[in-house]
């Protein structure tokens, strides 16, 4: 828990929470000026709301030591790769969980109701879930390999613009995102775990 | 702890930048000392397990850095030349962090934590954040990091760059107090940063070792090879496209030169050997240097 505390310390900041807020922003602004105020905006917040969160954590948290440029001095500390990706990919997935729990609390209440949601609430939640994953990672794997915050945060929100603008068929929601997400995952592990030291490019 | 450096070879492409490099590095202070693009920071990479060799290989004792690199981490502390640190974290929370990468017992963290930040006088700085700390502070939370976990090696490159002659003094010092029953390998460019504080060193030039030894020994180099004339203003230009000029001064008479050459000029008189005039003798006889040729015969002016 300790490991948690500290990895969550170096990681906190406000770049965690700009793309978030700004969405709430976005959608806040989008219903103040509808000249009927329709519920399912705040609805369509509260379920793009931890995908959101999710992508703005993994590009932060993933490109903290490239951003800070301090990827060669990590690099020389004992602790094993796959520890620290795993601490920084729970530690992604906590900073997930709270959004995540605050939309479903909400929307089971019926605070916000859903009525143009065609889904059953256990529906809504796994697709909430499977569209975090799936585009939080597209931005992990972006992250690891541009080795570039902004980057990594724009392949998230690109990804997830993209998905909530088209159609997609139930097949593409429970069986090709999950599995694009997990591709994603693995591929940005055993990138993590291979990724060099420094760039040759640099010499002295 | 016995360092061994055995044949390395680093090759970036077609660009050799160690070119089968052998020393040993016993227990201290030991200086490497080269022009920037000589290689040093290339050597300290693979010493720091960050860069794999082309060829040859670097053994702490037994260990050696192309496979037993999680072995030789938990032995170094490692101050890379443009250290950086997560700015906007407070200094305390960023030594807990590299203390927890460094695999150091939960229990310890708190006062090895506190016995670097006395060490490095930043005690009263933990609370602050990184982005608020001078470059010397900076350069001493480095030091810090590399201190944490007490290990038996210390790599340092180019740590005195960027910093004012006062912080340069100063953190000459705290290296070189904090690193007693240490090895402590400094690698720099600038001669007086080993003079003051290493009694070994190589100077290292184009990827190859050019001396290795006692500083007593590099001095004795430039014994009988460094000169000083005065000459008239038009004949600077000529004079120096023959011999490797060490220094230049404009004077009421004419130019007043040090400079390199194995036999005596008329009018010349020696001038006292030093550590960086035996430095300066030693890559004179590559790169820069070698094209001013300081064994042309000498020409009377």
């Amino acid at each position: 828990m300790s490991k948690l505390i500290s990895y969550f310390r170096v990681n906190r900041s406000i770049e965690l929470f700009v793309f978030p807020v700004l969405l709430l922003a976005g959608t806040l602004m989008t219903i103040s000026l509808s000249d009927k105020v329709e519920m399912r905006n705040m609805a369509g917040f509260m379920f793009l709301l931890p995908p959101c969160v999710y992508i703005s954590a993994v590009a932060k948290v993933f490109t903290l030591e490239f951003k800070e440029g301090c990827w060669e001095l990590m690099s020389t500390y004992p602790e094993k790769r796959w520890v620290v990706f795993c601490f920084k990919f729970l530690l992604s997935a906590l900073i997930l969980a709270i959004p995540l729990l605050a939309s479903f609390l909400l929307l089971h209440s019926r605070v916000v109701p859903s009525p143009d949601l065609d889904l059953t609430f256990s529906s809504l939640v796994l697709l909430t879930i499977i569209l975090a994953c799936f585009t939080g990672n597209i931005a992990l794997l972006v992250g690891l390999i541009s080795r570039r915050y902004e980057i990594s945060l724009i392949a998230g929100i690109v990804a997830l613009a993209v998905i909530t603008r088209i159609g997609v068929p139930k097949w593409v929601e429970y069986g090709l995102m999950p599995g694009v997400g997990s591709l994603c995952l693995a591929l940005s592990f055993w990138l993590y775990l291979t990724l060099g030291g420094t760039a040759d490019a640099n010499r002295g | 702890m016995r360092i061994e450096v055995k044949n390395l070879t680093k090759k970036y492409g077609k660009v050799v930048a160690l070119d089968n490099v052998s020393l040993v590095i016993e227990h201290g202070m030991y200086g490497l000392l080269g022009p920037n693009g000589a290689g040093k920071t290339t050597l300290m990479r693979i010493m720091a397990t960050t860069l794999q060799p082309t060829e040859g290989t670097v053994l702490y004792d037994d260990y050696d850095v192309t496979r037993h690199q999680y072995e030789i981490r938990k032995i170094i502390g490692y101050l890379p030349q443009d250290f950086r640190a997560f700015e906007g974290v407070r200094v305390r929370d960023f030594l807990e962090y590299v203390a927890i990468l460094k695999q150091l017992p939960p229990r310890s963290i708190k006062n090895a934590i506190a016995d670097v930040l006395d060490m490095t006088n930043l005690s009263d700085r933990a609370k602050t954040k990184i982005h608020e700390l001078s470059g010397g502070m900076k350069q001493r939370l480095g030091i810090a990091q590399a201190f944490l976990g007490d290990p038996e090696v210390i790599i340092v490159d180019e740590p005195t760059a960027g910093l004012d002659p006062e912080e340069r003094t100063r953190f000459r010092n705290l290296l070189a107090e904090i690193s007693m029953g240490k090895t402590v390998i400094l690698s720099t460019h600038i001669v007086s940063d080993i003079e003051d504080s290493c009694y070994r060193l190589s100077v290292l030039d184009h990827g190859k070792i050019l001396y290795s030894g006692g500083l007593q020994g590099l001095i004795d180099v430039s014994a009988g090879k460094v000169w000083e004339k005065t000459l008239p203003q038009a004949e600077y230009e000529r004079f120096k496209a023959r011999y490797h000029v060490l220094t230049t001064k404009v004077t009421e008479t004419g130019v007043t030169v040090r400079f390199i050459s194995d036999e005596q000029l008329p009018g010349a008189t020696a001038v006292d050997p030093s550590l960086e005039y035996g430095y300066m003798c030693k890559i004179s006889q590559t790169g820069k240097g070698a094209r001013h040729n300081a064994h042309k015969p000498a020409v009377s002016m």
